[in-house]
């Protein structure tokens, strides 16, 4: 499958799904589910649930974050919400206010 | 538009991705999923094969390949490629349609999205035949409007106007149930009467206020261009659905 990119200047204002792999530099105010890795890049950001195989997070989330594989706060992310995956890293520098369920 | 690299960077849906809402934003655009949504770019969009855009789209330049439902109105050009398919109007300073490919709407080059002023040629425009300009678009800035294009939600002021003289309608209908047992009870007297009715409108109806005409009318009497009050059959008959009468109605009011 195709890399998907949603570029740095993009606005999203509804639901992204997307077979595959995914990365977001852009905005998306509306629900993200990949089923490859989703990459939130630092200048991306999504205002709603995000779920993912693997879910790589450096910019800004508002919602749950779902990684049916993994899923890893980077160094500059930040997480309001929740996060959903049999495994978490959570970097230095990242900031994270939320409940964690590992029992996937 | 900074000199940020990343900010030119191209975006790609590819083949799996599925949005539904609207996208809008900077930079290039690849599309080989699906979109439903509007679509407002401030670059360059191509939708490849495979591609599909249900909504209108607004860009700097669109190149098609894949298949579009709805408008598209580029501020450069437009090119549909021999697999694309367009349903939706075209609107750019050039137009490129090639061999093969499928466009169902109106093609309008040269009547410039872009800003000008009134009256001037768009520069761009040039390169292609300006052909239709019959749709006023200069001046405004119709590239951040919505193309009028969706259909109407809701009803329309016009049909509650309707409905309301339906309803009346009825009420005068019931005003006189006396006269409509007659004519029920006597179906020849019925078409007597309405064969008086008729002829004494036609002679009434020289009256110019009402410009309309009406069906009803028309069927009994075709040479008549200009009838003012067209109910020949007001009070009789079994009772019928409402909408039937209308435009009758409407017209006998004004009289």
């Amino acid at each position: 499958m195709a890399d998907s990119i949603i570029g740095p200047g993009i606005i999203i204002d509804g639901t992204v799904q997307a077979e595959g792999d995914l990365r977001i530099l852009g905005r998306v105010l509306g629900r993200v589910s990949v089923s490859g890795t989703l990459e939130l890049a630092p200048t991306g950001s999504v205002k709603s649930d995000v779920v993912g195989g693997r879910v790589l997070v450096a910019g800004m989330v508002e919602g749950n974050v779902t990684g049916t594989e993994r899923v890893d706060l980077l160094a500059g992310a930040r997480l309001l919400g929740n996060v959903k995956a049999p495994r978490l890293t959570i970097a230095d520098g990242a900031t994270f206010r939320g409940k964690v369920e590992m029992d996937l | 538009m900074s000199s940020e690299r990343s900010n030119t960077e191209t975006s790609v849906l590819g083949a799996g991705v599925v949005i539904i809402g609207n996208l809008g934003g900077q930079g290039a655009l690849e599309v080989q999923g699906r979109v439903q949504g509007n679509l407002r770019l401030d670059g360059p969009l191509t939708i490849g094969r495979g591609g599909t855009v249900i909504g209108n789209i607004t860009a700097h330049s669109v190149s098609i390949a894949g298949s579009v439902h709805g408008d598209i109105e580029a501020r450069d050009g437009i090119e549909v490629q021999g697999p694309g398919s367009v349903e939706g109007n075209l609107s750019a300073p050039r137009i490129g349609i090639e061999l093969g490919a499928e466009v169902r709407g109106l093609v309008q080059t040269g009547g410039a999205p872009a800003q000008k002023a009134p009256g001037q040629k768009a520069p761009a425009a040039k390169a292609a035949s300006p052909k239709s300009q019959s749709v006023e678009s200069s001046g405004a800035e119709p590239l951040l409007d919505e193309p009028a294009l969706r259909p109407a939600e809701g009803s329309s002021p016009a049909a509650d106007f309707d409905d309301v003289e339906a309803d009346e309608d009825l009420t005068e209908e019931a005003r006189d149930p006396a006269e409509a047992e007659r004519e029920e009870a006597d179906p020849g007297a019925l078409r007597a009467r309405r064969r008086r009715r008729r002829r004494k409108r036609r002679s009434d109806s020289a009256d110019p206020t009402s410009p309309a005409s009406d069906e009803g009318w028309l069927e009994s009497a075709p040479a008549q261009p200009a009838p003012a009050p067209a109910h020949p059959e007001v009070p009789a008959g079994p009772p019928r659905p409402p909408t039937f009468q209308k435009g009758a109605h409407a017209q006998r009011r004004r009289s």
